[in-house]
């Protein structure tokens, strides 16, 4: 459809700026981590001994940063926010674009409904994330062949690229329903942001608490323990959570955009 | 000052929020967590000694800096600095690009005032935001300090240490400006702001994950060092320098631009 | 006789696209003039080069004799600028973009900002942002002369207006500059500019093609001639008429020349009905611009 094919021409050039970002983030993180590795050690030892708190703002609590699987999980820590931020600005520019380029008044007087174009136009940014997260995958095994390491980490990368996967599916679908609830595009844009922050904040919080319990629940971004995936498996309770919420707000997010006015700021 | 005022009356509550939740981190870090890391000496100690006495020996000398208000503080400085960052290229972004948003470059720019001095009363104005929300912020870092450091107190060092979120969030104010001059649209203050204070917080965090010191010239958050504020007493020349420069060519880039660009029918 | 807009080859290039091209004006104080011309040919151009929202190439551009990039705040203060396109903050009553705007005036404007809104039925406590356009363009009036400006500088500016709007903000105008405000005013709607104004000039493609006062244009053009007659008129012919169309009884021709030859004619047919009148500035526009085609 040629509307799926101009959201994707014109969603090209921020997706390469935020893959620069993502290309930055991966190679300079693995292709150094030798260096941080080395001293890992020392340091998961030292880590042990702090409080709870300071781990947990540090970003290093429940792994091992001399294994490279450990210190591959901390990198992830900062590409699933890189992430997360990405599929909110995808998600809350699907539906709110127009509105903010004021060029509502040409697309929707289309003989088209409104399900139609929102469908195609979230068609559009799954693909971005799909894409984005492939790279991710490419990325790491690219960085990891300048090490010459022993273990082949393949199977490492492709989980933790589905749990990103999953884990931008849900920020993209809640930044597209604020997008769609709220009146004003740029509040919507900010809920969306908000909710990355306060997410992530709720991670942190997660990873103090002795038993954080069904605080899990609430934080995307511990969905899937770094535990779990550098041993081999990812939650299918939370994957299945992930598409839930994904679908719910979807939804939600059309059933909203089909009853709203059109014509707000 | 007619637009000074205006733009504090739009932009004062924004900040306000940022700054409580600043202010509300610190505060929350300090008094739950100090105590129990300056404990913790004890047991890292013990492990020290395990390993071999040359290592034990150059990794002691930083335990001082380490186990020190100082050095606590820097450790929650990256979350400040987080959310500084985006407050800062938040009203940078908003204030100068906000005719242009809204769509009324026209009514601003033919009022009888010049564009410099327009410039300048939006940049007093952030500069006044920032400073009311620094004010907060270092105040609440001078009374944790008071009330928690160990002796011997140095409250110049403190001092100092906490105005470095200040310079920092000047570095990002002049970036969210230079980004709000020259951009030919902004469709989201929030989303911009977002990515800007993002990709400082991400910098850092590679920095930190990596200890490459050749990263530090393009970590901004680490420009003006908070630990070493206290340890030494001073931010490092060449760090510190880098970004005041790169604030101010920020900021006349903006200026520049602002006053010379043509403004085209809508 | 002191001029309240001047300029001398006033040019623009964007980039290399041409903007406008050695625009002379010269625009006496205390006269309504009209600038007329093709989209895009360059009035919103000149007129953003005067106020200083962009920056001219070439040439010089005088406002009450003072340079329009040198002395740009001083004459700001006594410029009213309406734009075509208005919009305003988000968020804001009308009335307090109308104080906010008053403030950057050394003057009290309250006054007058209640005289307008009352003028023009405008509630200053509604929304911007709530309000219909013709409202929104209300409150663009009003800011453009809430100050009591000596030159108001109108862009298209009754697009969105209803007709009775029209003729109100056309009586506010005419009042002002009853009071001896200067006006000028671009438009490309032509009934507006034969309504209003003194003098028009007319801009194409960057240049202007003529400037010439109203009743000019209008002596050296056209009249519309029609006429019934009882039956029809078979070889019908005048010196001076051109396009002569002929539909069974009716008649209508363009005639240019003596009227009174015109008349002297008419009156020796057997006549039902004639029409006689002036032909709108439009026709005369595009007329004018045929004979110039056609002279090159």
């Amino acid at each position: 459809m040629n509307l799926f094919r101009k959201e994707l021409k014109s969603g090209i050039k921020p997706f390469l700026f935020w893959t620069l970002g993502l290309f930055v983030l991966i190679f300079a993180g693995i292709v150094k981590s030798s260096a941080a590795m080395a001293d890992g050690q020392f340091m998961t030892q030292l880590i042990s001994k702090f409080p709870r708190i300071v781990i947990a703002t540090m970003g290093m609590a429940n792994v091992d940063i001399a294994q490279f699987g450990g210190f591959y999980a901390v990198l992830m820590q900062y590409v699933f926010v890189l992430t997360a931020i990405y599929a909110a600005h995808l998600g809350s520019g699907a539906v709110s674009r127009e509105s903010v380029d004021k060029t509502y008044e040409f697309l929707f007087t289309k003989p088209r409904s409104r399900a139609f174009i929102l469908s195609r136009k979230l068609l559009a940014a799954l693909t971005f994330l799909t894409a984005y997260v492939c790279l991710n995958f490419v990325f790491s095994l690219l960085a990891v062949r300048q090490l010459a390491l022993t273990e082949d980490y393949t199977a490492l990368f492709a989980r933790f690229s589905l749990t990103l996967w999953l884990i931008g599916l849900v920020f993209l679908s809640l930044a597209a329903l604020f997008a769609a609830r709220f009146r004003v595009a740029e509040h919507g844009a900010r809920a969306g942001n908000l909710a990355v922050l306060g997410t992530y904040a709720l991670a942190v919080v997660y990873d103090l608490l002795e038993k954080p319990g069904i605080l899990r629940l609430f934080t995307p971004f511990r969905y899937f323990l770094n535990a779990e995936v550098i041993g081999g498996s990812i939650s299918a309770f939370y994957a299945l959570v992930c598409v839930a919420l994904c679908v719910v707000f979807l939804l939600d997010a059309f059933r909203c955009f089909e009853r709203r006015d059109l014509g707000a700021l | 000052m007619n637009v000074y005022r205006f733009e504090i009356k739009r932009t004062w509550a924004g900040v306000a929020i940022w700054t409580l939740v600043i202010c509300g981190l610190l505060v929350g870090l300090i008094v739950g967590a100090l105590p129990a890391f300056l404990e913790s000496r004890a047991a890292v100690e013990d492990m020290l000694a395990q390993f071999p006495p040359a290592f034990a020996a150059a990794f002691g000398m930083q335990m001082d800096n380490l186990f020190s208000f100082g050095g606590f503080y820097a450790f929650g400085f990256l979350y400040y600095a987080l959310f500084g960052a985006i407050m800062a290229s938040g009203i940078g972004l908003n204030l100068f690009s906000r005719e242009k948003r809204e769509k009324c470059m026209d009514f601003l720019l033919t009022k009888p005032r010049t564009r410099s001095g327009l410039f300048f009363e939006k940049l007093l104005a952030a500069v006044t935001l920032l400073l009311l929300s620094n004010a907060a912020f270092i105040a609440t870092s001078l009374a944790l300090y008071q009330a928690y450091a160990p002796a011997p107190l140095l409250p110049e060092r403190a001092l100092l240490s906490a105005s470095s979120l200040l310079w920092t969030e000047l570095l990002f104010l002049a970036i969210g400006a230079f980004v709000g001059v020259f951009a030919r649209r902004v469709r989201s203050v929030s989303g911009a702001s977002t990515a800007i204070g993002f990709a400082g917080f991400l910098l850092s965090a590679l920095h930190s994950l990596l200890e490459e010191e050749k990263l530090r010239y393009i970590t901004p958050f680490q420009y003006f060092h908070a630990a070493k504020a206290f340890s030494e007493g001073g931010f490092e020349a060449n760090y510190a320098l880098t970004g005041a420069v790169i604030t101010l060519v920020l900021m006349i880039g903006a200026y520049i631009r602002y006053t010379r660009a043509d403004i085209p029918a809508l | 006789m002191a001029y309240a807009i001047e300029t001398k080859k006033l040019t623009k290039y964007y980039g290399k696209a041409r903007g406008i091209v050695d625009v002379d004006l010269a625009v006496e104080e205390g006269e309504i003039f009209g600038f007329i011309g093709p989209n895009g040919a360059g009035k919103s151009t000149t007129i953003r080069t005067l106020l200083g929202l962009i920056r001219k190439s070439g040439g010089s551009a005088t406002i009450f004799g003072m340079d329009c990039e040198k002395d740009k705040v001083k004459i700001l203060s006594e410029v009213g600028y309406l734009p075509g396109e208005v919009f305003y903050y988000d968020n804001m009553r009308a009335i307090d973009l109308l104080r906010y705007s008053a403030s950057f005036y050394k003057k009290d404007c309250n006054k007058r900002i209640a005289e307008l809104a009352d003028a023009l039925s405008l509630d200053l406590n509604k929304k911007i942002e709530d309000m219909s356009l013709g409202n929104k363009k209300k409150v663009g009036i009003v800011q453009g002369l809430l100050h009591s400006p000596k030159l108001i500088i109108l862009d298209e500016p009754t697009s969105g207006l209803d007709p009775l709007m029209q003729r109100t903000f056309f009586d506010l105008i005419q009042r002002e500059n009853e009071r001896g405000a200067t006006v000028l005013f671009s438009s490309h709607i032509l009934g507006e500019v034969q309504r209003i104004c003194d003098r028009v000039a007319i801009i194409k493609e960057g240049r202007i093609v003529d400037l010439r006062s109203i009743d000019d244009l209008r002596k050296n053009s056209y009249k519309k001639v029609s006429f019934t007659s009882e039956k029809p008129v078979a070889n019908f012919s005048l010196a001076g008429a051109s396009q002569l169309l002929q539909d069974g009884l009716v008649t209508s021709f363009l005639y240019r020349g003596d009227i009174n030859a015109l008349l002297q004619t008419l009156s020796g047919l057997p006549l039902v009905n004639a029409d006689i009148s002036e032909p709108e500035l439009e026709e005369i526009f595009l007329h004018y611009y045929e004979d110039q085609e056609a002279a090159k």
